[in-house]
């Protein structure tokens, strides 16, 4: 231990935890089992303790197929007993996401009312030329519907959490979802854009008629 | 930019009541959707589901977009949209597949109707209809002006 430290300056808890792994399980003999099954030879292997850290043994290797496989070993954790930790994982093999679901909603609908409060103040006050603020008013409508309609999606997605989980796995997995979910994020960002730019040009017209400074503009003093 | 309504004060006034009402639409829309295709198309592609609900949303953004263009006509489809979202839900088989997502699902449509159907809200569309009229005067005066300015040599 002392002779790590003065190699490397910092004790690598990584290769300790492997060699205690190496102690407990014959790796070895480990890998030949695997791979002795030709169903999923050359399968990465992950070992996860009792108290949840987790330790790559190896890596994918692509002997008979290229598919990617990984083994994932979990030690059942000290509170629980074995039968009832066995049915755990074969009963709920999936973590619920429900919280993590709710908050990019929340997020998502966020985004959406900021985008809204930007039209409101867009129908409130018009710019001097007519052809500018229409060109205006359907960039930025466009980008609350998208925003709105990412807002929608989320609630979905929170939703299928909490009724049928393996929908948003499917969904995860689909080109086409990620394909629609880039275009919706595409389009908002072009709606942030376009109002900075008639914030801009607003502040620059401003500016010539009143000569006042950039931030007396903004501030509206 | 001409401001033609004392915008923090139209905001403070109006624009929680007109979000609420979008929120509501769009978490109905989702809720709805989303039970009804778990329980009454189980196996589908759930593509149909996505798209649907994309439509729906948009839908209801374009609604509220008109709303605030000054054509209060719109809150008919809204209302449409909350009915509709309501109705699919009332059904034995949906109340049992998940009963919190079942309540959320007719609490959001209700809650919405009840905000469509507010003094406050109903004001809102009135004052909409006024900046819209006000916004048609400006644009007629700003056209003449600049068609005088041409005719100048």
């Amino acid at each position: 231990m002392n002779s790590e430290l003065a190699k490397t300056g910092v004790p690598s808890t990584h290769r300790n935890t492997r060699q205690r792994i190496a102690g407990l399980i014959d790796i070895p003999r480990l890998f030949q089992a695997i791979d002795a099954d030709p169903a999923i030879v050359g399968a990465g292997v992950v070992y996860i303790e009792s108290d949840f850290s987790m330790v790559t043994l190896r890596e994918f290797q692509p002997i008979c197929s290229i598919a990617p496989k990984k083994i994932v070993l979990r030690e059942a954790p000290r509170h629980i007993a074995l039968a009832e930790f066995m049915r755990e994982l074969q009963t709920q093999p999936r973590e619920s996401r429900l919280v993590m679901e709710a908050v990019n909603t929340a997020l998502s609908c966020a985004g959406a009312l900021m985008g809204w409060i930007v039209v409101i103040s867009g129908t409130i006050a018009t710019p001097f030329t007519a052809g500018v603020s229409l060109v205006v008013a359907s960039v930025g409508s466009a980008a609350v519907l998208a925003s709105s309609a990412q807002c929608a999606l989320g609630v979905v997605r929170t939703v299928a959490e909490a009724s049928q989980p393996q929908l948003n796995d499917w969904l995860d997995n689909s080109e086409w979802y990620r394909y629609t979910t880039m275009v919706l994020d595409a389009v908002s960002l072009a709606g942030v854009g376009t109002s900075f730019l008639t914030t801009v040009r607003w502040v620059g017209v401003t500016k010539a008629a009143t000569g006042k400074g950039t931030l007396e503009v903004l501030r509206g003093t | 930019m001409m401001i033609l309504v004392n915008v923090p004060q139209f905001l403070l006034r109006h624009f929680p009541i007109f979000i609420s009402g979008l929120l509501l639409g769009l978490f109905s829309v989702g809720c709805s959707l989303t039970t009804a295709v778990i329980v009454y198309f189980p196996g589908e592609n759930p593509a149909y589901l996505i798209f649907t609900c994309i439509a729906f949303a948009l839908i209801v953004g374009m609604s509220h977009v008109m709303i605030l263009y000054g054509r209060p006509q719109w809150v008919r489809v809204m209302v449409g949209v909350f009915a509709l979202c309501l109705l699919i839900l009332l059904s034995p088989s949906a109340y049992r597949h998940n009963t919190y997502v079942w309540f959320l699902g007719v609490l959001f449509p209700l809650l919405g109707l009840l905000v469509l159907n507010s003094k406050r809200h109903r004001r809102m569309r009135r004052k909409m209809v006024q900046v819209r009229r006000f916004r048609i005067m400006v644009r007629k005066a700003q056209a003449i002006v600049r068609e005088r300015e041409k005719g100048k040599p």
